[in-house]
């Protein structure tokens, strides 16, 4: 070994990277997050493909029987035998003998098929990036990562929940149903003007009496022009026209739209998708502010949070929000995002030492992340 | 600060994990374990402390998708050191190609070493890294390992992912240039 080599072995242990527990962490917490933007592509992709391999099992099976892949896919199996599965596990059981589904169409953001008589189960593995509608007569039950069945007696709809949450739309009438929760809703015709509330019973035992009983509630401010303007907006936001929506929405006041969560967060999707975040704000608060009444309170206070923090730069009030959201449902789905946005907020915010007690939370409450 | 609850928890919880030989494997636990790690050998690769941060997130980012390939728990500080290398080496050469176009600014490696070195010291090795900036990236990264990080040869050959004949000439590369440089220094 020459005197140069030599003279870099006693050296080398001086090469070391100026390393603190601050440093680490803040590395790790950006893996954490890189590796849950990374997450969705990889899932994205593979959704795209379990598709395509659906699209193409149902085209087979419907040139097979003499019919187009879209329009007939009867009931040809044993009863609660899945009729349908999707490679990301989701699946479709008949319930009953009589049940019908048809026009069955798969695209890579969206499935959909019609429930012409019966009864089906579904069991939907959550993916946000993909609709799964069931159209059961005139109205439409969009699933939000759920197992749910849908039931169509002559003009009576039966939607039960069993897990997660599904919006069933009728006309002008819509409804998110949580678990545990049924609706029964007559849906042939479709109503002229919005129809009395549903009733959501807190069990399904109780739903059936309580669904058809209730009365119709109709608040004095609620005049016929006001109902109409309600349903266009409405219409419009669920046909993801925001722009129209918006336009509608601001000639008759944000301000008039009910204390329903339901229309306060789609009037925020409406303000905030058609690039008016700031209007979306207030919405957003005072469905967060519903609180212990209504369990989409989460929900809003960290849609609050994202506007706050990405759209309008304002990372000390996202803070807040996101640990209202963490707050409103620490053991729901969002519990953990809702915490991790906190910390980047409240580091974007310069609060450095609150974000390093919140990341000691964190890694108490989650300690593998992501899993 | 921890609650003693969630502490004993997480101890149990690990305890659990060692048993079954999998503890290594959980990307938390792996980046807490090794993150210093594959931070001084991505230092000592790359000069720079500026870059080790990307560096150890793409490192643990490519161990966070790929830690469940791994069967052999022990296997994992082996496999981390070859992922930091092949990462290195790749901004070296992304380095190299900014600077060619001239969008990347000239390394200063005066704070290359620590606090405890020498006078002598840190103006050895900001000289050597100085000259390895016109080394080859294959042979510049098969030299620091063998002379700055102190790995066998047959070490420098696995992490390289090369063959040790191939090592050896990059070793000799580097050594050439370094010599030319220092000679006429």
């Amino acid at each position: 070994m020459t005197d140069f080599h030599t003279r870099v072995a006693e050296s080398r242990e001086h090469v070391q990277p100026r390393w603190t527990c601050e440093r680490e962490r803040e590395i790790h917490f950006r893996v954490l997050r890189a590796a849950e933007r990374r997450k969705p592509r990889f899932v994205r992709r593979a959704a795209l493909l379990c598709m395509a391999l659906v699209a193409c099992a149902v085209l087979w099976q419907g040139s097979r029987f003499g019919s187009t892949a879209s329009a007939r896919l009867e009931r040809l199996r044993p009863m609660n035998a899945p009729l349908l599965v999707l490679a990301d596990g989701s699946a479709v059981r008949v319930k009953q003998p009589e049940t019908r589904l048809s026009n069955l169409r798969v695209v890579p953001d969206s499935v959909s098929l019609e429930l012409v008589t019966g009864a089906a189960r579904f069991e939907i593995a959550p993916n946000p990036r993909r609709h799964f509608q069931v159209r059961a007569g005139t109205a439409t039950v969009t699933v939000l990562g759920t197992v749910f069945e849908v039931a169509l007696r002559g003009d009576e709809l039966q939607v039960t929940v069993e897990r997660g949450r599904v919006r069933v739309e009728h006309g002008a009438r819509e409804h998110v149903l949580d678990a545990g929760e049924q609706l029964t809703w007559s849906v042939r015709a479709v109503p002229s003007k919005p129809p009395p509330a549903p009733a959501l019973p807190e069990s399904p035992a109780q739903d059936a009496r309580r669904a058809s009983a209730k009365p119709a509630v109709k608040t004095a401010r609620e005049t016929p022009a006001a109902d109409a303007r309600k349903s266009d907006w409405r219409e419009l936001a669920v046909r993801k026209q925001y722009d129209a929506a918006y336009e509608l929405l601001s000639a008759s006041g944000f301000a008039a739209v009910g204390n329903d969560a339901g229309d306060l967060l789609l009037a925020a999707d409406v303000a905030r998708l058609s690039g008016h975040p700031m209007d979306a704000t207030p919405l957003l608060q005072r469905a967060t502010q519903l609180g212990a009444h209504d369990a989409r309170a989460g929900l809003a206070a960290f849609t609050l949070g994202r506007v706050l923090l990405e759209d309008l730069g304002q990372p000390a009030r996202a803070a807040s929000a996101f640990r209202k959201a963490y707050a409103l449902a620490p053991r729901g789905p969002l519990a953990e995002n809702a915490l991790r946005r906190e910390i980047e907020s409240l580091r974007k915010a310069g609060q450095h030492d609150a974000a390093e007690l919140k990341l000691d939370e964190y890694r108490r409450r989650f300690p593998s992340p992501g899993r | 600060m921890r609650s003693s609850r969630a502490e004993l928890e997480m101890v149990q919880r690990r305890s659990a994990q060692e048993h079954a030989g999998t503890a290594s494997l959980d990307p938390d636990y792996l980046f807490r374990s090794h993150a210093r790690y594959v931070a001084a050998i991505a230092h000592r690769l790359l000069g720079r402390d500026q870059d080790v941060d990307d560096t150890v997130q793409e490192v643990f980012l490519i161990a966070v998708r790929g830690h469940s390939s791994i069967r052999d728990a022990q296997a994992v500080r082996g496999w981390l050191a070859r992922v930091t290398v092949r990462v290195a080496r790749r901004r070296l050469r992304a380095r190299r190609i900014r600077g060619f176009f001239g969008l990347d600014e000239a390394s200063a490696y005066d704070r290359i070493a620590d606090g405890a070195a020498s006078p002598e010291q840190r103006a050895l090795l900001t000289q050597v890294y100085a000259v390895l900036d016109r080394v080859p990236c294959d042979a510049r990264v098969a030299w620091v390992l063998r002379h700055v990080e102190g790995e066998r040869l047959e070490d420098v050959a696995r992490l390289c992912g090369c063959s040790l004949a191939t090592a050896k000439r990059r070793i000799a590369q580097a050594e050439r240039l370094l010599d030319e440089a220092f000679t006429h220094d």
